[in-house]
């Protein structure tokens, strides 16, 4: 049990790592993405984890200063969220199967959530 | 035998009772004792239910049972052939019902895992390019663990913190395999349509329960609504508003406003205080009652047939 928690935090980890460089949208070395992801790890254990991730074909790495900046590898060929989007969107059951951050909005919802938004960030700026 | 049928009908429509108090008591409740409270409301409800359709289905057996020809039922309770008919095709149709939506589960988790292995990721992560903003936990499925899945639109879209956000909210769909929740739910509607409102009201706490989640391990409720409101805006705008799956809890505002403002209000709480704490408990007392009810029901109708067997023999 305590051997698959600790696989599971490292698949977690790893995939923080994955998140923080798609969402910079923009290489990273180990460095900034260790600043960013704020966790608190060794940098040795962020140079493997990426350096890993580079020999798996998931991203791909320039020479920055002493090391090397990575990015997610994105290929046009791999486009398939609209697709996926557009089959699973028709499904009735969809939204009970798979478990959704955000659902669709109604108009007067925008504009609701338009406000709570400006009151959300008031206050915690 | 009429005053048998009176509580069988009863019976069947204890769950329109039992939906509308177990509703009332997960609004009072923190998401994820609301989760619970409505799934096994769901599943009592159900299981009473097919109580007493067993319960009148069985008659004509049982009074063959205790020795009884056919002819002499009928002409003790005229009813009782049509009324076991009529429950037994009930019965049939609902099993049938519950396997097709069933396979109909299998078969969206199947199509979205083939969809999403075509996007890159390692971890409990999947990215799947494309400028869609979308982000959604694929649960278990044949030997393969739960992941996140979001696209590459979505992973832009987010600011700061709120990559976090969005993860932890998955992770604790995953791990606290809310699809089983829905599922149970979902197919609990085939046994009896009353409970179709326990559905949606799940659908939206299991929402609220990962909110409260995320926001626990991003240490901010402020920034976990402001993350469910930028997404949702972001994602508004690619088409597909057709108002969703996500059946509208209030007649003013949707599902998503209902969330974010709740995270921006004071953080949920069991209820306090000896005046709130009964009515809770008077609440999950009906619900229990009311299943329990269509239950004790079934049996009683089956000592009721026996105990007449022993009259109609004895005659």
């Amino acid at each position: 049990m305590a051997k698959r928690d600790e696989r599971r935090q490292h698949g977690e980890l790893v995939a923080d790592v994955l998140a923080v460089l798609w969402q910079a949208g923009e290489p990273m070395t180990a460095q900034q993405v260790n600043a960013t992801l704020d966790k608190g790890l060794a940098r040795t254990t962020m140079a493997t984890i990426l350096s890993r991730l580079h020999e798996k074909g998931t991203l791909r790495r320039t020479p920055s200063g002493r090391g090397f900046a990575y990015e997610p590898v994105e290929d046009a060929a791999g486009l398939v969220a609209g697709r996926m989007r557009r089959e699973l969107e028709s499904d009735p059951r969809r939204d009970l199967v798979l478990k959704r951050f955000v659902s669709s909005l109604s108009e007067d919802d925008g504009e609701t959530l338009r406000r709570l938004l400006r009151e959300a960030e008031e206050d915690s700026e | 035998m009429t005053s048998v049928l009176v509580l069988v009908v009863l019976a069947l429509a204890f769950p329109w009772g039992g939906a509308a108090v177990a509703g009332r008591l997960a609004g009072i409740l923190p998401p994820r004792q609301a989760c619970w409270v409505l799934t096994g409301a769901t599943v009592l409800l159900a299981g009473g239910t097919i109580a007493a359709l067993i319960g009148l289905f069985h008659v004509p057996f049982l009074a063959s049972l205790e020795r009884i020809p056919l002819p002499r039922v009928v002409d003790v309770w005229p009813a009782a052939l049509p009324l076991a008919g009529a429950a037994g095709a009930v019965l049939l149709a609902q099993s049938l019902l519950v396997l097709r939506r069933w396979v109909q589960h299998r078969s969206l988790l199947r199509r979205a895992w083939l969809l999403a292995e075509q996007g890159t990721g390692d971890g409990d992560l999947l990215v799947v390019q494309g400028a869609e903003v979308d982000a959604f936990a694929l649960p278990a499925y044949r030997g393969r663990r739960g992941r996140v899945v979001v696209t590459s639109g979505m992973m832009r879209t987010l600011r700061g913190g709120e990559r976090e956000v969005l993860l932890a909210h998955e992770r604790a769909h995953l791990s606290g395999r809310h699809h089983v929740l829905s599922a149970v739910a979902d197919l609990a509607t085939v046994v009896h349509p009353a409970l179709r409102s326990l559905r949606a009201s799940l659908a939206f706490h299991l929402e609220r329960w990962a909110d409260e989640t995320a926001a626990a391990v991003v240490g901010s409720r402020r920034a976990t609504a402001a993350a469910l409101a930028r997404a949702a805006l972001a994602g508004s705008g690619h088409g597909g508003s057709r108002g969703g799956a996500y059946p509208l809890l209030s007649a003013t505002s949707g599902p998503l406003p209902q969330r974010v403002e709740a995270l921006l209000g004071p953080e949920p709480a069991t209820p306090r205080g000896s005046v709130r704490r009964a009515g809770a408990a008077a609440l999950a007392s009906t619900v229990a009652a009311l299943a329990f009810g269509s239950l004790a029901l079934a049996y009683g109708l089956h000592e009721y047939v026996e105990y007449a067997a022993i009259a109609v023999r004895g005659e």
